[in-house]
């Protein structure tokens, strides 16, 4: 788990926000904010199935799964059950 | 061109006969609406808004849903003599609230199931009365606007303005007719037709997808708008649905392909694809045509000013290797397109540059409650008027138009005509910030802002965000925000650009 998280963190703050001075929590809201669009979503959804080996519903592409780091890391643990 | 119809209204009543029982609209949750329940919902609406005693012409802002009763509703207020705006939802409430105003409306439309929207709007406006008709609620804001216009005009649709506010163009009857007879005619739409609705209602993409459709006895599939922004759904209900006639921006067409997982499906029902809005790139292109395999793929061309004035149909093979853009290709029957110089002189050679200018029937008829933005829109010329594209444009050997490059400021992103000076208009109005520029960057296709704060130090991304959701449309927000202690100027004092972009990149 504290692997996936400082994974996903270091994706989202390198590729996504290209900004590493940004204090990106793992509680920060990513999508509600505003903080990454729906772009940037769907490039953070590329990574985690490509990286972890999993593959995403269509439905499960939403802020119910993505808002923030610590949903992410939750989420993929789930699916790599 | 013959333009067989005087208003909109009719493609139904017309339809409802001929199709009956057809599907018309198809919903999520297995809704489903045919031709005649289609005309009678939109005679429903029809009728109790005639009892309103509503002036011609008044305006009628529509914030819902994409759905039937907002389809049957447009259709009732063309019935009624009444103009209606669509704005998406995906609109902050505060953009809304600009265009009601600059639309000088008399009635705002919601969905009765947006109850939180109610209240706030309840908040805003004194509502003079609310009628609710069937799942949509009319609320009239304003007392009966006695502006008289003389004019057949059908709706308006607000797009990006270069004065820092959003600008209306407003359509006739006739110009969105003009379309929509000659597109149901061209690409050949009948009862097979599966369209599936990517446009917002408030882009001229989506007068297509309804009217071409209704006319043609046709099936529009409509889906959430947030969920246009998933990919994976949408190439998944392409399947599903049958979907065989798709019309959006080569943005949209890119992302599906990037990110729909497109290998699961094999597509072959797909016959058209149309793109318009901004130039789809080849290697873009190739890809397209192989995941739709068996599609015709049309590049349209054309402002929200004229709808789609040129057309050209891709060939069924072409050289893969070549780098080159397709041409916008040549005008529609009720179109003319002409290409001038700088000293106004009408260019006829080739691979000469030259603004474009289009007259014919689709032309819109002003800019709304603008007579000077209009008045510098037009061109005359051997009495035929001619709208100013600030397209710059050639001619290829085949005498096809050819697209190079905008003339102005107007930045085109993913599709989406977005004027610089509204975001920093809205910027400005932030307490922490003391001066704004924004630039595009092409080669990344992100939004820099340049600030300088109040505070004298860089404000909090996130905050800078929600502000501007608050505002703007999701597809102006600015990618990146940069904090500078001062901007660099040029000689005659103005912020300097080109020199921000520089410090920036350097």
């Amino acid at each position: 788990m504290e692997t996936i998280l400082a994974e996903t963190k270091t994706y989202i703050s390198t590729q996504l926000l290209d900004d590493t001075s940004f204090p990106l929590e793992y509680q920060t809201a990513l999508i509600s904010s505003g903080l990454i669009d729906s772009i940037s979503t769907l490039k953070l959804v590329d990574y985690l199935e490509k990286k972890y080996h999993i593959e995403f519903m269509p439905h499960e592409v939403d802020k119910d799964h993505l808002d923030s780091i610590e949903l992410i890391a939750a989420f993929v643990q789930s699916k790599m059950k | 061109m013959q333009i067989k119809h005087s208003f909109l209204h009719e493609l139904i009543e017309e339809s409802a006969i001929t199709f009956q029982n057809h599907m018309a609209i198809c919903e999520a949750a297995d809704k489903k609406t045919s031709y005649a329940q289609l005309a009678e919902l939109s005679d429903t609406i029809y009728k109790k808004l005639i009892q309103q005693a509503i002036p011609a012409q008044s305006r009628i802002v529509f914030y819902t849903e994409k759905s039937s009763e907002t389809i049957a509703a447009f259709i009732a207020c063309s019935k009624a003599n009444l103009i209606y705006v669509p704005v998406s939802l995906l609109n902050p409430v505060a953009r809304l609230q600009q265009i009601i105003q600059l639309a000088s409306a008399d009635y705002i439309c919601i969905d009765s199931s947006h109850i939180a929207l109610l209240e706030e709007l309840s908040s805003c406006y004194s509502i003079e009365s609310k009628i609710e008709i069937t799942s949509l609620i009319f609320l009239q804001i304003a007392k009966k606007n006695t502006i008289s216009i003389t004019k057949d005009i059908a709706f308006i649709l607000f797009t990006s303005g270069s004065t820092g506010l959003p600008k209306g163009v407003s359509i006739s009857h006739r110009a969105a007719l003009s379309f929509i007879e000659w597109s149901s005619k061209y690409f050949a739409l009948d009862q097979r037709n599966q369209l599936l609705s990517i446009a917002p209602f408030n882009f001229d993409l989506s007068v297509f997808d309804i009217y071409a459709t209704i006319m043609s006895g046709a099936c529009l599939h409509l889906v959430a708008e947030q969920e246009i922004k998933n990919p994976m759904l949408i190439a998944s209900y392409i399947d599903q649905a049958k979907i065989n006639t798709i019309y959006a921006t080569p943005t949209f067409y890119q992302t599906l392909l990037a990110y729909g997982k497109m290998h699961k499906y094999d597509f072959a029902q797909v016959k058209q694809i149309l793109f318009a809005g901004e130039v789809f790139p080849r290697e873009g292109i190739k890809q397209l045509k192989s995941v739709f395999h068996q599609a015709q793929l049309h590049n349209l061309y054309g402002p929200t000013e004229t709808n789609v004035c040129t057309y050209y149909t891709l060939p069924a093979s072409f050289d893969e290797q070549s780098k080159d853009a397709f041409p916008i290709g040549k005008a529609c029957d009720y179109a003319s397109c002409m290409l001038i110089d700088e000293t106004m002189q009408k260019i006829t050679a080739i691979q000469t540059p030259g603004e474009l200018l289009v007259a014919g029937s689709s032309l819109f008829t002003n800019y709304w409650g603008n007579d000077a933005k209009t008045n510098e829109a037009f061109i005359t010329i051997d009495n035929e008027k001619y709208y100013k594209t600030g397209d710059i444009a050639f001619y290829n050997e085949q005498n096809e138009l050819m697209y190079t490059h905008r003339k102005d400021n107007m930045v085109k992103k993913n599709g989406y005509r977005i004027e610089l000076e509204e975001i920093t208009a809205c910027l400005s109005q932030h307490e922490n910030i003391q001066q704004v520029a924004c630039v595009y960057l092409k080669q990344k296709n992100e939004i820099l802002c340049f600030y300088i704060s109040k505070t004298m130090e860089a404000l909090d991304i996130i905050s800078l965000k929600t502000f501007c959701t608050k505002y703007l449309p999701t597809y102006m927000i600015p990618n990146k925000f940069v904090y500078l202690n001062s901007f660099p100027t040029t000689v005659s004092g103005k912020t300097d650009k080109a020199q921000l972009v520089k410090n920036y990149e350097a």
